[in-house]
């Protein structure tokens, strides 16, 4: 408690009495003297909604109106309300004996009316001149304090302030008030009272704890004397308070001072470090603090240009900068990254970069500019010569894509010249190929009953090899045709394909095949007689590439995959080993010689290349020993 | 089978292409008389009767037209389109034989009205399927 009256003034402390909070106030003569604490105190109460009773003694109910109005109490208002109930003596004593019992009886009465009344609490300002009768003495007094004490506990929704007049009262009166209350509030100040002799409460109807004037005392007999002993000791403890206070308060001050002009030291250095301009400025535009990263891009000394206007730095042509920035400034706002140029104390130009900002002093009112110029000639040189390069590197990419498309050009030209040859030259072979073959069978028909055994088979050799050459030569140009033809691609029917192919070829027919449609084989995009050569192919390898004597079944379905369609053709044939399944659809590969199964090795070529023109896919699924899964993969033909 | 002295026209330059196509004839035993000329400029004398063909007893007009398409000097197309446009022949049957099976000429072969489109060699199975043409051209003249 002496820690926080410290450096609490009297209307705080008066504003924080705890509830059951009992204090004693003296003062000198005139009872205005008790104002600048008893105004707080009620003032508190009321706004807590609590009551204030006032027994009022040494002034009138008029007087004391006025005082509290003038300390800003609305008399009037708060005693409609019932908030303010200033008493005379009459209302405070009530015929009888006065003892402590009655008494307490009589406070609990009042709070338990408050309380019914809706009110949280109930303040007592009580003078205590007449008002425990005209004949108190200190043990009465004594007698009182200790039922105050007793009644006014923690809790208690009840508090009290006890004014003494030291003119008016006994010395030993005094005295006691003295020993019985722990603050003491003499004049303006609060004092913790030393003297407090703790606690002094009653028991059994009896006061236990005596008021204790002899303890600590000197040797004046009298009260009087005694009284203004303890007052003095009171006094100078609490003027040794305060010094202590104030030394205490100086102290901090100019550790805080100490501490600031530390921090402005070390801004001072920043400020003077920094490579950039730090230029400060009133709202004149005059120049007002100039450090030395602004002396070293500038040219200018401080001395030079401190007083001067900002405008020096301007180049003529951008001088209206100058008032939109102070515009902006002025307005609280602050400019970041404005690139722009200024002239050097050489005349010579550079180009910078402004953050600007508004000096506010401590009401917020913008007294001046600070400007952060940064030197971004640097920069600026960087990204010119950026952008030249890439300037540089997208006329190289134009030129680049030029050529590329040059020599694109050119390569389609050889392509298609080649194409054209190769196509020509097959076809130029059909008819040689043809005349080999005629001239053979030929002899064998008109001759054949001339020649022997031996000869007939050489001529059924060359009949075998013309037929091969011819199938080969076809093929070829099938394969080329795929290449070049142009497709138009439309719906195509994969199930009435499927039948016409079927019906075209006696090998895939039973009984010498078993091939099962798994139906409905739906629409996909293709170029029809492409996409019929591509199956014809596929289901011809099927029916091929079986095992000697077994009848080929091959299941023929589709998977519709949203986009995509994809039609499996899944043999029973002789597989195809995983590790040759990568070459197998390239030009002239066969994975079979002669004798055992005939082909030219371009069928799954023509299969490749036919259906990755019509934009889809083909593969081959194969465990290389019981059977293989080709499949071919078609954009779905939507709405149908 | 075929009667009354028709005579086929054969227009192909290959010697042996010529030998088959005989061959496949006198193996579908069609009675017929087989003239061939070598180009599309002597097919055309031929159908004009100039030339080395004005003698009508000798070179007869023929009912059908076998016609390879690859000639030199007058293509087969050429030839083809010439012959559409004499009004005396405009309806006459022609059977186009090449070893190619092209889709353009396919087309060019229907826009030009040819009967069918026969990839050599001719067997006598596809030349009595031709004759088919001829009887139908005789009903309807009849």
């Amino acid at each position: 408690m002496n820690s926080f009256l410290l450096s609490v003034s009297l209307a705080q402390h008066l504003s924080a009495v705890e509830p059951g909070g009992h204090l004693c106030l003296f003062y000198e003569k005139d009872p205005s003297e008790q104002m600048p604490a008893l105004i707080p105190f009620i003032k508190d109460g009321l706004v807590r909604d609590e009551q204030f009773i006032y027994i009022a003694d040494d002034q009138t109910a008029d007087e004391l109106s006025s005082r509290l109005e003038e300390g800003g109490i609305n008399v009037g208002g708060e005693s409609k309300r019932g908030r303010l109930k200033l008493w005379s003596r009459k209302e405070w004593r009530q015929p009888g004996e006065l003892t402590s019992d009655t008494k307490a009886k009589q406070v609990r009465q009042f709070i338990s009316e408050a309380s019914s009344a809706g009110f949280q609490g109930v303040r007592f300002g009580v003078e205590m001149t007449w008002t425990l009768g005209p004949n108190i003495g200190a043990a009465q007094l004594e007698h009182w304090e200790a039922t105050i004490n007793t009644l006014f506990e923690e809790t208690f929704p009840g508090r009290i302030v006890c004014q003494y007049n030291r003119s008016r009262l006994a010395p030993d009166i005094l005295l006691a008030a003295i020993h019985t209350h722990p603050v003491l509030i003499l004049g303006e100040e609060v004092y913790s009272n030393f003297f407090y002799q703790a606690p002094l409460i009653l028991s059994n109807g009896n006061a236990n704890g005596h008021s204790g004037l002899h303890n600590g005392l000197s040797e004046e007999k009298t009260s009087l004397a005694r009284l203004d002993w303890m007052i003095a000791q009171l006094r100078m403890v609490r003027l040794a308070e305060k010094e202590r206070e104030q030394l205490l308060r100086a102290h901090l001050a100019l550790v805080e001072r100490n501490r600031s002009e530390e921090t402005a030291l070390r801004l001072a250095a920043i400020v003077e470090s920094s490579d950039d301009a730090i230029i400060s400025k009133d709202l004149n535009g005059t120049i007002t603090s100039w450090n030395c990263g602004a002396q070293r891009i500038f040219g200018y000394t401080p001395e030079e240009v401190i007083g001067k206007s900002i405008t020096i730095l301007i180049p003529p042509e951008r001088h209206n900068e100058e008032p939109e920035i102070i515009g902006r400034i002025r307005q609280g706002k602050r400019i970041d990254h404005y690139e722009t140029i200024r002239r050097r104390k050489d005349g010579s130009l550079v180009n910078i970069s402004l953050s600007v900002s508004p000096i506010q002093n401590k009401n917020g009112q913008v007294i001046g500019v600070s400007k952060i110029a940064r030197d971004i000639t640097e920069r600026i040189r960087a990204e010119e010569a950026v952008r030249k390069a890439n300037d540089r590197i997208s006329r190289y990419n134009e030129e680049l894509e030029q050529r590329v498309d040059e020599r694109t050009a050119s390569l389609r030209e050889a392509i298609a010249q080649m194409e054209e040859f190769s196509y020509s030259v097959s076809h130029d072979l059909r008819a040689p190929a043809r005349a080999m073959k005629g001239y053979a069978l030929t002899l064998l028909e008109d001759h054949g009953k001339n020649l022997d055994d031996e000869a007939k088979d050489y001529l059924e050799r060359i009949i075998r090899g013309g037929a091969r050459m011819d199938r080969l030569i076809e093929d070829v140009l099938t394969y080329s045709r795929m290449s070049r033809r142009q497709m138009q691609l439309q719906p195509v029917s994969l199930q009435r394909l499927l039948y016409d192919i079927l019906q075209q070829f006696p090998e895939m027919q039973s009984p010498r095949a078993h091939i099962n449609l798994i139906e409905p084989l739906p629409y996909v995009i293709a170029h029809e007689p492409s996409l019929a050569q591509v199956i014809s192919n596929l289901l011809g390898n099927a029916v091929k590439f079986v095992p000697p004597g077994e009848t080929p079944r091959v299941k023929v379905r589709a998977e519709n995959g949203g986009e995509r369609v994809r039609l499996w053709i899944e043999d029973n044939g002789i597989g195809i080993k995983p590790e040759q399944q990568r070459r197998l659809f390239g030009m002239f590969e066969r994975l079979h010689t002669d004798k055992h199964y005939e082909g030219t090795g371009i069928g799954l070529a023509i299969v490749r290349k036919g259906i990755e023109r019509m934009g889809g896919a083909a593969g081959v699924e194969s465990d290389g020993i019981s059977g293989s899964q080709f499949w071919i993969e078609l954009p779905a033909a939507k709405h149908l | 089978m075929i009667e009354n002295n028709h005579t086929i026209l054969l227009v192909e330059d290959n010697e042996d292409d010529i030998f088959f196509m005989g061959r496949a004839f006198k193996k579908a035993q069609i009675e017929a008389s087989l003239q061939t000329v070598v180009n599309g400029q002597e097919a055309m004398d031929y159908m004009s009767g100039t030339g080395n063909y004005s003698d009508r007893v000798e070179h007869p007009l023929p009912s059908l037209i076998f016609l390879d398409l690859k000639l030199p000097f007058v293509s087969g197309f050429e030839f083809l389109s010439w012959l559409r446009e004499q009004p005396a022949h405009k309806d006459l049957p022609v059977v186009i034989l090449t070893s190619s099976s092209e889709d353009r000429d396919r087309q060019k072969a229907r826009e030009l009205a040819a009967k069918d489109y026969l990839v050599k060699p001719p067997t006598p199975e596809m030349l009595l399927q031709a004759m088919q043409y001829l009887a139908q051209t005789e009903l309807a003249v009849a």
